[in-house]
């Protein structure tokens, strides 16, 4: 699944954003539904390792 | 449970319970790893979970299988055995043989006895039913027979006076207990050696946590935690960067002798070595999930599933019963012919059976391999399993691994030419070359070392990937590097350096120009330095009627040139990793049995699926697993000397079985003519045993070929 995806799943999630030539993923979400760990652990389960 | 928000609120609401130090959740297993205090209370984590809405229970997680402490449980139990049935049996002899020969004594011999065939000679007979019901006979058949045969006659002997050969089964049955006894024992200790040159890993991992740095145990080291790794330290487990830089040594994973470099981003493995930067890694995979376990696990099925080669025992033992129970009989039929009683001819028959059963069988194999074996490690070599003795004679073919077996895996400084002198030439390329980090610079500056050059400080050290390296030494602008580096900086490079460049590379090693101050003075080269006995062992094997053949990863003419170097007329080069069990398998579908060399983890899976896989012992502790012999000296030598000595001791093995086969089949024609008593039965019983253990001893005096100047 892409990033965009699997993020793009999550509740609470506005928009996803994913610039591969910075390797960067902007995300807009609602922190009352969901949190920025969870949005990094979804990353992480598709297999990339997420910084800062 | 499947998303990722479940599991960090899990990770979260663990990490809240008293006693908890840090919790992960891997989400495609739906497990949690934890890592706890002496406080924490596993009831109370788990409520916490179950308020959650999950439901979560204790795993007690793969125990690594201790094979070592299985056979040696085998062996005592048959020990115990042994004197059990020692202890019986001997009080037997004695009476038959010294006792009067009145109904007591030969009561009191059926009583001491019946525990020995019934109790301890159980595990044969209920093979013998087992390979009856298939239709085959082995071993087992043979001694139950002969077992039975004499205890079942001298029960009914008891009652009409003729002999009886109480002690006769009651030998037997000790003596096939004693060398099962000692094949349990040499199999645990050879799987206990092994175990342990598998003692790899970091023992603890530099933990980075909100209160600091603190060593943990790599047992309680769990996914999430950040590891720092100083430079010479091992990295703990598998993880991936997150911060620093610094270049891996692989080499027990790939046998690739050159460093990887590591940067943010990159995966590490547990057990490879960090060279001279920092990292920080995030672990995770710990335990026996990481890459390296998962490959022993891998390793140790496919050897398990191998199928074992029926021992030469079994095979005789498998013609011999039907030709016995053949004779008998023949000998019963013959009897009855001549006008015999039933009861005469029976006895005849049965006085067959009895004598033919060779007690000296279950002597045969283990001494000869204990005798074997022990001469073996006092030489270097392990021999994992008793069937290698029996597949070692067949090899035809021998694939080695080039990189670590013929070679020892490490650049050194092979060539110089220059126009200064060696000193001064050195004095300025060194500094220089030390500095770059990489293994060549590392050759050049052991080079120095032994010529006796002091390493000066090298300033604006720029190390150029593929290309060489420049930085100043002593105010003077060194260059080492490829012709392309030089000409690219404006430096000359006379005819005679690239003359010299090109020749070097002709043989296979790796060459540069080297100068300073806009001119280049001279030439070195580096290469792999191939194994002083490698020449020697491929010579041995052909004098031994063996073919040779060389597989490595190197370019075609790198790896002609060393092959041609060491004498091995085939080369198979350019060859993936993955490809090295695919070239022993197209061998052996051309009806060759192979025997492979190798260390390193991609030579495990050839290790495997060759005939005889001969694993260097100081490589990579997975090619040790998987080998079938273990050479305890990175010495090619031993290789030609463990077939040899393979060779050998199956020899010896055939011997003792015409040792313990013969006395007892030239009595076969007594006992048919009627003539059989205990006396004679011992007797064939003590020579042969005698016989077998004096021949197995002859394996001490084994010494490898005079040639190979071990």
């Amino acid at each position: 699944m892409s990033i965009e995806d699997a993020v793009g799943a999550l509740d609470g999630v506005e928009t996803v954003d994913v610039a591969i030539a910075d390797a960067t993923v902007r995300v807009t979400f609602d922190d009352e539904r969901v949190e920025l760990a969870s949005i990094k652990r979804t990353i992480e389960e598709q297999g990339y390792a997420v910084f800062g | 449970m499947t998303c990722a928000t479940c599991a960090v609120r899990i990770e979260r609401v663990l990490g809240r319970q008293e006693g908890v130090e840090a919790a992960n959740v891997n989400l495609a297993g739906a497990t949690a790893l934890v890592r706890v205090d002496d406080s924490a209370d596993i009831d109370a984590l788990r409520t916490a979970v179950s308020k959650l809405g999950y439901s979560i229970s204790p795993h007690a997680g793969d125990q690594p299988r201790d094979m070592a402490e299985q056979y040696q449980g085998d062996a005592m139990a048959q020990w115990r055995l042994f004197w059990v049935a020692a202890a019986l049996t001997l009080p037997t002899m004695l009476l038959s043989m010294f006792g009067p020969d009145e109904t007591w004594s030969r009561l009191a011999q059926a009583l001491l006895v019946t525990p020995v065939v019934l109790w301890c000679g159980w595990q044969f007979h209920r093979v013998a039913v087992r390979q009856a019901r298939h239709g085959s006979a082995n071993m087992d058949t043979l001694i139950s027979l002969g077992s039975l045969a004499a205890y079942l006659y001298s029960i009914w002997a008891l009652s009409n006076g003729a002999h009886v050969f109480f002690e006769t089964a009651g030998v037997i049955i000790t003596l096939i207990v004693l060398g099962r006894a000692l094949e349990a024992r040499a199999k645990g200790s050879a799987s206990a050696a092994v175990h342990r040159l598998l003692e790899l890993g970091a023992t603890e991992a530099r933990v980075r946590s909100a209160e600091g740095d603190q060593m943990v145990p790599i047992g309680k080291i769990i996914p999430g935690d950040l590891m720092v790794v100083l430079p010479g330290e091992k990295i703990p487990t598998d993880g991936l960067v997150m911060a620093g830089a610094s270049s891996v040594d692989e080499a027990m994973l790939t046998g690739e002798s050159l460093p990887i470099d590591k940067r943010p981003g990159d995966t590490v493995f547990g057990a490879t070595i960090n060279q001279a930067g920092r990292l920080e890694v995030r672990a995770t995979a710990v335990g026996s999930d990481t890459v390296l376990a998962g490959i022993v696990r891998m390793v140790e099925q496919a050897q398990g599933s191998k199928a074992p080669i029926q021992r030469l025992a079994d095979r005789v033992a498998s013609i011999f019963v039907p030709v016995v129970m053949l004779l008998a009989l023949i000998t019963t039929g013959v009897w009855l012919v001549l006008g015999n009683t039933v009861d005469q001819a029976v006895q005849a028959g049965v006085a067959v059976l009895i004598i033919a059963c060779p007690c000296a069988l279950g002597l045969a194999t283990p001494t000869a391999i204990m005798v074997g074996s022990g001469r073996g490690a006092e030489l270097g070599i392990l021999f994992k399993r008793a069937e290698v003795f029996e597949t070692a004679g067949h090899v035809d073919t021998v694939v080695f691994d080039k990189t670590g077996t013929l070679t020892t895996g490490a650049m050194s400084l092979t060539d110089l030419h220059s126009d200064v002198p060696v000193e001064e030439f050195l004095r300025l390329i060194a500094p220089v070359e030390a500095a770059s980090g990489h293994p060549i610079g590392m050759a050049v500056a052991l080079g120095a070392d032994e010529a006796g050059v002091d390493l000066l400080d090298a300033e604006r050290v720029e190390s150029l990937a593929g290309l060489g390296v420049i930085g100043v030494v002593d105010g003077h602008e060194v260059i080492v590097g490829k012709e392309k580096l030089l000409a690219d900086r404006g430096v000359a490079i006379p005819e005679k350096w690239s003359a010299e460049m090109g020749r070097l590379e002709d043989e296979g090693k790796t060459a540069f120009l080297a100068g300073w101050d806009g001119e280049a003075t001279g030439v070195i080269a580096v290469s792999d330095s191939v194994r002083e006995g490698a020449m020697a062992a491929v010579a041995g094997l052909h004098a031994g009627g063996i073919e040779t053949i060389m597989v490595t990863g190197d370019n075609r003419r790198t790896a002609e040139r060393i092959g041609a170097r060491i004498g091995i007329p085939t080369v198979r080069a350019e060859v993936l990793p993955g490809e090295k069990a695919d070239q022993v398998a197209l061998l052996q579908a051309g009806g060759r049995v192979v025997g492979f060399v190798g260390d390193g983890l991609n030579d495990a899976p050839a290790l495997i699926r060759s005939d005889l896989g001969l694993a260097i012992g100081t490589g990579t502790a997975v090619a040790v697993e998987a080998g079938d012999v273990v050479l305890l000296n990175p010495d090619p030598r031993l290789a030609p000397v463990a077939i040899d000595l393979a060779e050998t001791t199956l020899g010896t093995i055939r011997q003792n079985l015409v040792w313990a086969f013969g006395y007892n089949t030239a009595a076969i024609p007594i006992a048919a003519v009627g003539l059989l008593d205990p006396m004679i039965a011992a007797a064939a019983m003590a020579l042969s045993s005698v016989s077998v253990v004096l021949n197995a001893l002859r394996l001490r005096r084994y010494r490898p070929d005079a040639s190979l100047n071990l």
